[in-house]
């Protein structure tokens, strides 16, 4: 092996910024004892891309999947949420000490390639939304990486009513097809919010093609997440917008 | 342990001696946002070692601020063991700036102790000058040879400490071509079985040098014994040994036999009891460093799974390399925390560039290299547990915060934050985003929550709106809903009116709870009144009863706002 030009060649390689491939870890990102058990194969892979949408509520179940997570040492990074209620997050318990928010403006798309390298999960709002060959490029970064990238697309008041369109369908979407509040009285201004039934569905594209239908406390009583036990009226499930 | 005549040689403020600034520039080298290494210059305008990044540029707004570059501090290094190894075959490097060799062979080679300690001072000094400019020049660099490891670099320390003399002292005869080397701090030898004496004159606290970088048991250990009116190493010495093992326990009783000059080891070092070392032939023999380095890091790796599949973890390690022709280099890493994987694998790269050389660096080798060993010389129970100096970062914070500053410098400043609790009533008040600059990322403590009595009971909306939209609430008569001064709301709200989808039936509301807040400020007093409404559904007919959006309208002022909402 002969060095030819050798100054060039450190000329080059000085100009390149060494950087350390990270390792796409194998295996599963934990999402504590209520969300796990949810997923087909017991938790979310590493690298995939998620969708939440529907009726009032998804908010809630993106924070509530990045709590885990965080708590375990992972840093979340929320692209474009600046309308997020941190309370809301810290109730349900997600570590805010692990947890950044980028503003969105014209150069995101890099800004989020940036993000996917440092980052184990990644919220970005669906307001923001890349073309194809842009959504290609990030989704299979991610999936590299070993990111878990979201999109949160609530629909509801101020919220925008185009679902996002990330190139193809995501590997999971969590749809919230339903929702009950309790805690408000009949009359009088009697109470006030204190736990809300979610009826999730979760299709996805490997394995749980079907979908499985959840009913979750998110919040539940106690301020947490759990599982709904008590066996309550069996309501009709609103289909998917 | 044996004592044996140690040569230990310390660069103070290393990273900031790396960067090739003079000693007259007011500059800091910051990582995680706190300053870990400052010049003389800047440590005169109050900026000291653990400030953070915002309050060192409010005692200086000109100082210079560079992020913490392990890689580079590894290489300039890499020029002053060079130098070193012209002396001697066997280093023990313990962090960059720092650096031991035992001395008996080469003291005799070179006419003595004191005589060898200046020849490397003078080379070390001029290799400095000749690599990172003439601003290298005015760096104190301690050189201290004592009775083993542990007291050398105290002694070392103190080197660095003097003052400079104005004549360089009886300094060997310099080669003519090299450029006439600035007077620096003499080396300080202490003789032989005189360990002791030259310990006990010194502050008890420079008992944290021994090993190196400062650990938090031993600082509070010697605080103690400060506090106790053991003010010098001499009187600690001056205890017996039996009382002072009773009193302080293990760690007591090292630090005493420090006092007296007798080496001890790590508390839970020991030699690895089987032979663990590993080695790989490297068939062709390489020239080309990257392959080197590449092959190293599986060896490293290979390494690391068989220390972890006994438990332990390696606190000192040598790494050999050898080459076709016959050279080989030898030296000994030495860390107080574990090496883990990717900490060997670079300090191997280190150790080879400068010996295989980058093409702008001298070869000081011939031929290929054919081998390379790794030897664990010391192993300690691995705890799992890795504590920086300041409670530090782990590798997953590092990442993300690399991530954070590019994209800071991607889109701004004020484009990264975080969320920081602040403590209020209203929900846009509770949380305030931060800038990445002024926010403690190691400080862990969360803030006790305070009562605020007025606030929305949990669980708090998610979604809380940075503009408000002014909303529309009438009552079932079409007239607006209004809060009394007392608290009474007019009428039970009946519609709202939030966006463009126009009117939305009420199903249920709650509230309203009233806020009179700095009543005593004719400018800030804000008198609210918030009411949490749960629309019905768009589609009454068709869809699910109970599904509905819940909202948090504020009155102020006789208008209506949506704050927040319940997502």
């Amino acid at each position: 092996m002969s060095d030819t030009r050798p100054s060039d060649l450190e000329q080059l390689r000085s100009l390149i910024r060494p950087t350390r491939p990270v390792p796409a870890e194998q295996g599963n990102v934990d999402l504590g004892a209520v969300f796990g058990p949810l997923f087909p194969g017991g938790g979310v892979r590493r690298g995939t891309f998620l969708q939440v949408d529907g009726g009032p509520g998804a908010t809630s179940v993106g924070l509530a999947l990045v709590a885990e997570p965080s708590r375990n040492g992972s840093w979340v990074a929320v692209l474009g949420g600046t309308d997020l209620g941190w309370a809301a997050a810290a109730e349900l318990g997600v570590e805010l000490h692990h947890l950044a928010v980028v503003r969105a403006d014209s150069s995101w798309v890099t800004a989020l390639a940036a993000l996917i390298d440092g980052f184990d999960v990644v919220l970005v709002d669906a307001a923001l939304r890349p073309s194809a060959a842009q959504a290609r490029r990030l989704r299979s970064r991610a999936r590299e990486r070993g990111v878990v990238l979201m999109v949160l697309a609530p629909s509801g008041v101020h919220q925008h009513h185009r679902s996002p369109d990330w190139g193809g369908a995501p590997d999971l979407r969590l749809v919230v097809t339903g929702a009950q509040w309790e805690g408000l009285g009949d009359e009088n201004g009697w109470g006030h919010l204190r736990a809300r039934r979610l009826h999730l569905q979760i299709t996805g594209r490997r394995g749980a093609s079907r979908g499985r239908h959840v009913e979750l406390w998110l919040p539940g009583p106690r301020g947490g997440i759990e599982l709904v036990t008590s066996p309550g009226n069996v309501t009709p499930l609103r289909r998917a917008v | 342990m044996r004592s044996e005549r140690t040569l230990s040689l310390w660069c103070p403020h290393w990273p900031v001696v790396c960067l090739g600034r003079g000693v007259d520039t007011v500059a800091a080298v910051v990582s995680s946002e706190r300053c870990i290494a400052v010049t003389p210059a800047a440590r005169a305008h109050g900026i000291t070692v653990g400030l953070r990044r915002r309050e060192a540029q409010s005692r200086f707004p000109a100082v210079e601020l560079h992020e913490r570059d392990e890689t580079l501090e590894g290489r300039c290094f890499e020029i002053v063991l060079a130098e070193l190894e012209a002396v001697t075959a066997r280093l023990e490097v313990t962090a960059a700036g720092s650096a031991a060799f035992l001395t008996r062979g080469p003291s005799r080679l070179h006419g003595g102790d004191r005589a060898m300690a200046e020849l490397v001072l003078t080379r070390v000094s001029a290799a400095l000058v000749e690599h990172l400019g003439d601003g290298a020049a005015m760096w104190p660099i301690g050189v201290g040879i004592a009775d083993g490891p542990a007291a050398a670099s105290i002694v070392a320390r103190e080197a660095a400490r003097q003052r400079p003399t104005a004549e360089g002292g009886a300094a060997p005869p310099v080669p003519p071509k090299a450029p006439p080397v600035p007077p620096t701090v003499p080396p300080v030898v202490v003789p032989a079985g005189a360990t002791a004496q030259f310990l006990a004159r010194l502050p008890i606290e420079r008992l944290q040098h021994a090993r190196g970088e400062h650990q938090p048991d031993v600082v509070e250990m010697t605080a103690v014994l400060r506090r106790l009116g053991l003010r010098t190493i001499g009187r600690f010495a001056a205890l017996s040994t039996a009382d002072v093992q009773a009193r302080f326990g293990a760690l007591g009783g090292r630090l005493h036999r420090l006092a007296h000059g007798e080496e001890t080891s790590g508390p839970r070092e020991k030699a690895p009891e089987a032979d663990l070392r590993v080695s790989l032939a490297v068939d062709p023999p390489a020239e080309n460093l990257d392959r080197v380095a590449f092959l190293a890091k599986g060896l490293a790796d290979s390494l690391q799974a068989e220390l972890s599949a006994r438990g332990v973890a390696c606190t000192a390690l040598s790494v050999v390399a050898e080459t076709d022709a016959g050279d080989r280099i030898e030296r000994r890493w030495r860390q107080d925390s574990a090496l883990d994987a990717a900490a060997v694998a670079q300090r191997i790269r280190w150790q080879l560039e400068g010996w295989l050389g980058t093409g702008r660096t001298r070869r000081r080798c011939s031929g290929g290299v054919d081998r390379i060993e790794l030897i664990p010389e010391q192993v300690a129970a691995d705890t799992g547990v890795q504590q920086g100096l300041w409670g530090g970062p782990g590798a997953a914070t590092r990442r993300a915060i690399g991530a954070l500053v590019r994209v800071q410098s991607l889109m701004g400043h004020d484009a990264v934050t975080l969320p920081e609790p602040l403590g209020g009533r209203s929900p846009s008040e509770q949380f305030q985003l931060v800038p990445l600059d002024g926010v403690d990322l190691t400080d862990k403590a969360a803030p006790s929550p305070a009562p605020w009595p007025g606030r929305v009971p949990s669980p708090s909306p998610s979604r809380v709106w940075s503009t408000p939209r002014e909303v529309e609430v009438v009552d079932a008569a079409g007239a607006r809903v209004g809060v009394s001064g007392r608290g009474l709301i007019s009428a039970a709200p009946h519609r709202c009116h939030l966006d463009r989808r126009g009117w939305s039936l009420v199903r249920a509301w709650a509230g309203p709870w009233c806020v009179d807040e700095r009543w005593w400020d004719a400018i800030a007093h804000r008198r609210r009144a918030r009411l949490q409404v749960l629309l019905a559904d768009d589609e009454p007919g068709r869809t699910h009863p109970s599904t509905g959006e819940a909202h948090l309208l504020v009155l102020e002022d006789g208008r209506w706002w949506l704050e927040a909402s319940y997502d």
